[in-house]
Parts: C-alpha cells; structure tokens; sequence
C-alpha cells in the first residue's frame, strides 16, 4: 500500500503536505510521532476514512479494519450489546467478553466501566470483526502494565499475518506488538 | 436529596392539598351548578361507573385515541426515519408539521368533519396532533446520534436492524419517551375536544356536551375526573411498554 499526499489540510491548517507513505503488504508498521503531527490523519486515510486529500492510495486494502483512538462504544447499552452488535451470535460475543477478562461485567452498562474496561471492550469488538489489514490508533491507550500486554498478545494472534499499522507514542507498545517498520512524522 | 418514598408522600400531599382547596371553593360558593364539592363529583362518578353506557363510552373514545395515536405513531417514526436519510424528504415534510403544528385544533376538527365522519373524528385529530411532536424529538434523536458512533457503524460495516437496534434507538430513546408523554397528553385533550364538536354517539365528548347542555356540571366534573385518569393510566402504560421494549430490544 502506498499513500502519495500532496496536501491535507483541516480548515487552513496544513497537517499533512508533499509526503510518501509505503506500508509493506503483511508486515507490521508503526506510526509514531508527536501529538498534532497528522498521525490519526494518516492512519484515517491510509483506511480509506478520509477521502478529502490532494494525492491518492495505491493498493488500498479492500476490507480494512479499524480500531479508533477513541472507544466509540455505544454508552447507555450494556458491554454485551455492543459486542452483539458486531457479533454474529451471543455465543461468540460471550466469548470475546470472557476472552477480555470482562465475563462479569458483560450486563453492566458501558457507562459503569472503567477507562481501562471500556479500552478491553473496544479491542474485543475490534476482534469481532473480519478484515485484510489492521489499524490500530493507541490500541492500548488507558490499559495498565498488565493489559496491555495480554492485549498485544491476542493482536498479534488475531493479526495471523495481515498487514498491521498501529499508532503509538510509547517505545515499548512497538516492541509489544513487534513493528517491523516505523514511519515517524515531524 | 428526596428518596422516592418521600417524594411519593409529598406528591400525594400535594393532590390531597388540591383537592382540599377544590372543596373549600365549593363551600364557599355552595352552588353544584357552578362548582360541585369533590364528594358529589365522586357521588356522581360512581353511579355513572354502573351504567353499562359508562363503560361504552369509555371504551369509544380509548379505542379511537389508541388507534388514532398508534397511527400516527408509526407514521411519525416512519417520516422521521426517512427524513434522516433524505434531504428532500426532510425539506418536504418541514412546511407539512409546522402547519400542522400552528393550526389550532378546532380549526382542523371543523376541517376534518367535511372529510371524515364523526365516529372517526377523534381517531384522526389525535393523529394529526401526535405527528409533529414525535416525529420533531426522533428526527432531533437520530440528528443528535453521535457521529463517531456512525461512522464506527459504517467502518465495521454494521447491517441496518443492528445499527437501529445498537445506535439509533439507544440515542433516540431518551427523545422518543419524552414525545411520547407530551403527545399521550395532547392525545387525549385533542381527541376529546374533537369529540365535543363532532358529537359522535356513544363517545365521552358527547356525554361531556350533554352534560354542559342540560347544566349538570357535576356530570361533567365526573368525566372530566374520568378522562384525567384514562389519560393518566394511559400515559403510565404506554411508556412502561416503551421502555420495557425498547429495553428488551437492546439488550
């Protein structure tokens, strides 16, 4: 895959201008870079979310697979619902649920989980979902030491080979889900 | 902070406080015929509750209102759901609710009696009354549904009963009840005024008109007493089942 940019802008504000992008087929990229450098932007067009840009994608994936920055949980239904909602049966929403370390909380109502519960959650959707590449933005944004690398453990298995990019500011987060690339943003 | 307990008590004191005051004007006027005491308005509903024409009557008008309502129900969530999707529709159902919101409701009674006849009558201006306001708070619930929640939807390629079902009603809901407990009210007060007009036989606003006609005011405390409190279990019902419902469908 391949993103040629000319220019992306927001308003006047110009978050992306005259870049390449190569995202290697299967292999794992990690974008990195400060806050406000375009790296949600990025990730969103490489995705095909965004399509107010100057320039093009080559090879775009053709299902692409999203895991948002934000949670986008849906918040006066309970943790089970929102997993049905993607699921194709209760049995296997059941399962993403107990798989996430959630099997108690499944009839909570979203609103009543912690910032790190509803961060398990979004993942365990996300892992609902089929699709030919992975992106993932902070994927283990608000999950504790441990978490997180339980979290990077069933990514990378449910990855099996697919094409990954994942946004991060944290250098072990990288090694966690073991990039084979990096695209830093200025 | 008032418990529920407490805050039932004092809403019953207020009711009691009411009607105390209700019977202290009576008193005080000692008339029936210009304000009947809350003993005789009782007096009174109670020998019309054993008239099997009571009961028919009732049901008359609760059948025409629920008909009227559920109609208009289905067709307010229909329009809202369509004018979501399409622009145009939206902008050609604008100057169709708010005239049907402006008029007043003697106008349209008067209107609709040359194209319905009167045992229907109340059926339709319910209808009429209920549309815009629960076609307006959806429409505003679907607007108001998150667009990240949306755009989630369309990434991971969420079918449309899921996304109604998971997105839409848990946004909408909120807006949809409290229409609903606006429009059970105007239901109820628009049909029963249709009623008093069109006069249709058997129906409480041809009792209610009667009895303004032949000067018993407590008859027509009595039904009025008799209407608050089918409108009222009717608002209680209608929105238990909605949430019930609707909670069902989320789950």
């Amino acid at each position: 895959m391949r993103a040629a940019i000319r220019k992306k802008v927001f308003g006047s504000e110009v978050v992306i201008s005259d870049a390449v992008f190569d995202i290697p087929e299967g292999k794992c990229t990690a974008i990195i870079g400060p806050s406000g450098s375009g790296k949600t932007t990025l990730m969103r067009i490489l995705a095909g979310l965004d399509r107010e840009f100057e320039g093009s994608v080559e090879n775009p994936p053709e299902r692409p697979l999203i895991l948002f920055q934000e949670n986008r949980l849906v918040e006066n239904i309970s943790a089970i619902s929102n997993l049905l909602a993607v699921a194709s049966d209760r049995r296997s929403a059941e399962r993403a649920l107990s798989d996430a370390g959630l099997a108690e909380d499944g009839a909570k109502s979203v609103s009543e989980l912690s910032g790190g519960m509803r961060r398990k959650l979004a993942i365990a959707r996300f892992m609902l979902l089929d699709g030919d590449a992975l992106f993932l933005d902070e994927p283990f944004r608000a999950l504790d030491d441990v978490s997180r690398r339980d979290a990077a453990l069933r990514l990378s298995s449910f990855r099996a080979g697919r094409t990954m990019v994942f946004i991060s500011h944290d250098e072990e987060d990288i090694a966690l889900l073991g990039a084979d690339f990096t695209i830093s943003l200025p | 902070m008032i418990s529920t307990l407490s805050s039932r008590k004092y809403k019953a004191a207020a009711i009691v406080f009411w009607i105390a005051i209700w019977w202290i004007a009576s008193i005080m006027i000692g008339e029936d015929l210009f304000l009947p005491s809350p003993f005789s308005v009782v007096e009174r509903l109670a020998a019309l509750m054993q008239e099997s024409q009571f009961w028919m009557s009732a049901a008359f008008t609760l059948s025409r209102i629920l008909i009227g309502f559920m109609l208009s129900l289905a067709a307010a969530l229909a329009a809202a759901y369509l004018s979501s999707c399409f622009g145009w529709f939206r902008i050609l159902m604008d100057p169709l609710v708010r005239i049907v919101r402006a008029t007043p409701v003697a106008s349209i009674v008067i209107l609709a009696l040359v194209w319905v006849s009167s045992r229907n009558l109340s059926a339709l201006i319910s209808a009429l009354m209920v549309f815009p306001i629960v076609y307006t708070n959806v429409l505003k619930g679907i607007d108001e549904t998150p667009r990240e929640l949306v755009e989630m939807a369309d990434a991971y390629h969420i079918r449309l009963m899921k996304r109604l079902r998971y997105i839409y009603i848990p946004s909408v809901l909120p807006y949809f009840l409290s229409s609903l407990s606006i429009a059970l009210g105007l239901a109820w007060k628009s049909g029963i005024a249709a009623e008093v007009i069109g006069l249709p036989d058997g129906s409480i606003g041809e009792r209610v008109y009667e009895a303004k006609i032949y000067l018993s005011t407590p008859d027509l405390f009595a039904w009025t007493v008799t209407i608050v409190i089918l409108a009222f279990l009717f608002e209680r019902l209608f929105l238990l089942l909605s949430t019930k419902l609707a909670g069902r469908m989320m789950r």
